[in-house]
């Protein structure tokens, strides 16, 4: 009697954390597709005109571009620098690359809202102008330690032993890294390429210090939520929430992959 | 020693230094067009080293290496016609088979035509044909070897490479490649460097042997030359001789030299080096040269090349037998044919040996390797 009591007990208790955890995303969901404009109950059917708005809007549409082009960018950047920094210091034994190592790491630890300060008195100080660029320099500082991390995991259970065995076959540097080492390391350079794209696609903290004119899509759901109750914000919420699925969803198979 | 036709591959006093110590120091070595030659010694002896600088993927500190009349001391290992097989396997494990085995061929720009008739006769060469399409981690570790070995031969090195490529297999499939290797050495009539730390891979698959040890050559000679006449006892012990005796030379006569084993006085024939009274020396007895009699003479004269003793162990390995003889204050390893009577454990034997066989070492340059 006083088991199944037990057992009815966390039964409940799991049921509420799960409904804690999950029901204001379902809400976000669910309102995304509201007829009305209300954000409350009671729901008064579906509608796409949510999501119609978010299309049409000039806002909108500029933010996204804006955070495509920054996260697209920064991914670039940092694949190459990160691939390249991750080789040198996986491969060579060089005087120094335990601190090269700590350094490349470091902005991980570092709060968001102090990178943000100190490149904004940065930028002040060296008087660049604040623009997209800018945030694109300051999403790199952030993602790129993430991005290290993924790569450095990966080479270092490489066998350099194969690269020896494609300059004996014939292969330069340039061939062997092509045909040996890239093929090898590609699924972990997408799967960090993934989690930077995601990384910087939402980023706030660096962005709202360091940016200039436009606006990245993360501002701008947060300047129209403290100006106005726009159900639009729930359906790009859900847009957003839908993008991170696939790029989770991506990660995982791409390291179970990576484990056969 | 060097011949006319011995410098197909050249090795000119060669020096390598890791962190100031050498692992590989002024090396000579001329090896003939179409030889098999093995570098054998313990591990750390340089083998692996010599070898990597004769691929390109170590440089000398000093020293040429030549090929075919052309120095290559400088030119890297992509742009050598040299290939090698590593140790472990290093199979691209993104491609199969075909595709591993086809990499030279496609760097070289080789048409697809022949790629596919070249990958093919490779194949067959390591009898594994049919296996073109499938993933290398479904080989076997022979299996994985001999793919290993049809993508260095399908390049038509001058010079193919081994790194102890079976170190890592059953003892089974071991002899059994070694035999395929012997007989892929036949039928292509390549030019083979081998590394092992296996004296009996060396000796029974090579021309020459080329004994290392602490980055110089200790021997260079045929197997059978290296068995029968060893010049140091490192030599001697590391070919498989299980019998080494210590000793001092009591008396050196014209024919003969006379060593104090223990409270023995025993006969062997004089080293090429000239020995004097007093010198403390080695005496080298091979299992086979040993001959095992039944029973004690009571009445015979203490001799000089024939010893006493219990059979302590007997040991049939098929076609021979080994025995583990007790003289009492030392051991004797006697191996004869399993035709033989069959001696029982406990059996009183005498073992005799003609001088001639008893070899004689200087033990002193035991201390400088």
């Amino acid at each position: 009697m006083a088991r199944r009591l037990r057992a009815s007990a966390l039964l409940v208790y799991t049921i509420l954390v799960f409904v804690f955890l999950f029901a204001p995303i379902a809400l976000v969901v669910l309102f995304s597709f509201n007829k009305t404009a209300s954000l409350t109950f009671p729901f008064h059917g579906f509608s796409l005109r949510w999501y119609r708005a978010v299309l049409e809007s000039p806002s909108y549409r500029d933010a996204i571009f804006a955070s495509l082009r920054v996260a697209v960018i920064s991914v670039v950047v940092v694949v190459v620098v990160g691939t390249a920094a991750g080789i040198g210091v996986t491969r060579y034994a060089f005087r120094g690359s335990r601190i090269v190592r700590v350094f490349l790491f470091f902005p991980a630890a570092l709060p968001g809202l102090f990178v943000g300060i100190a490149l904004l008195s940065f930028f002040v100080q060296t008087q660049v102008s604040l623009s997209l660029w800018t945030v694109t320099a300051g999403h790199l500082i952030y993602v790129l330690p993430y991005f290290f991390l993924v790569v450095t995991s990966r080479l270092q259970r490489f066998d350099y032993m194969l690269e020896e065995a494609a300059r004996d076959l014939g292969a330069g540097p340039w061939a062997t890294f092509r045909r040996v080492t890239l093929p090898l390391i590609a699924p972990s350079l997408i799967a960090g390429a993934l989690v930077v794209f995601s990384l910087s696609w939402d980023e706030v903290f660096i962005t709202f210090f360091t940016i200039g004119a436009q606006n990245t899509l993360p501002l701008v759901i947060y300047s129209t939520v403290k100006q106005s109750v726009d159900p639009s914000v729930n359906a790009i919420s859900t847009l957003l929430l839908a993008g991170s699925l696939v790029f989770v969803f991506s990660v995982r198979r791409l390291a179970a992959d990576l484990q056969q | 020693m060097t011949g006319d036709g011995r410098s197909y591959l050249c090795v000119d006093s060669v020096t390598k230094l890791f962190d100031g110590t050498a692992a590989v120091q002024d090396f000579e070595l001329e090896i003939a067009a179409g030889e098999f030659v093995s570098l054998l010694g313990p591990s750390g002896c340089g083998k692996t080293t010599l070898l990597r600088i004769v691929a390109g993927l170590e440089f000398p500190d000093t020293g040429r290496i030549l090929l075919d009349g052309r120095d290559i001391t400088a030119t890297p290992a992509h742009k050598r016609p040299v290939n090698m097989v590593f140790q472990r396997v290093t199979l691209f494990p993104h491609l199969n088979v075909f595709d591993n085995i086809a990499f030279g061929l496609r760097l070289r720009r080789t048409s697809a035509a022949e790629t596919r008739t070249r990958v093919g006769d490779a194949l067959d060469l390591v009898r594994l044909p049919g296996f073109a399409e499938r993933a290398v981690r479904t080989l076997s570790g022979g299996q994985a070897q001999r793919v290993a070995l049809a993508r260095a031969i399908v390049n038509r090195p001058k010079v193919l490479l081994f790194d102890e490529p079976l170190s890592a297999l059953d003892l089974q499939i071991r002899r059994e490649l070694q035999q395929e290797l012997k007989d892929i050495h036949r039928e292509l009539q390549g030019t083979f460097v081998y590394v092992t730390h296996d004296q009996e891979e060396a000796m029974s698959m090579s021309d020459r042997v080329v004994v290392m040890r602490g980055g110089v050559i200790v021997q260079v000679g045929d197997p059978v030359e290296l068995y029968r006449s060893p010049t140091s006892l490192f030599v001697a012990s590391f070919v498989g001789s299980p019998n080494v005796w210590p000793g001092t030379v009591a008396a050196v006569e014209d024919r003969r030299v006379v060593v104090a084993v223990g409270d023995r006085r025993l006969e062997a024939s004089p080293p090429t080096a000239p020995v004097r009274p007093g010198d403390r020396v080695a005496l080298v007895l091979r299992s086979e040269v040993l001959t095992l009699s039944d029973g004690v003479p009571d009445d015979a004269a203490p001799s000089l090349c024939a010893v006493e003793g219990t059979v302590a162990d007997v040991r049939f390995v098929g076609a021979v037998v080994s025995y583990r003889i007790d003289l009492g204050d030392r051991r004797l390893t006697v191996s004869r044919s399993s035709q033989t009577e069959i001696l029982a454990e406990g059996t009183r034997v005498t073992v005799a040996w003609n001088p001639r066989d008893a070899l004689l070492l200087s033990a002193d340059e035991e201390r400088t390797p």
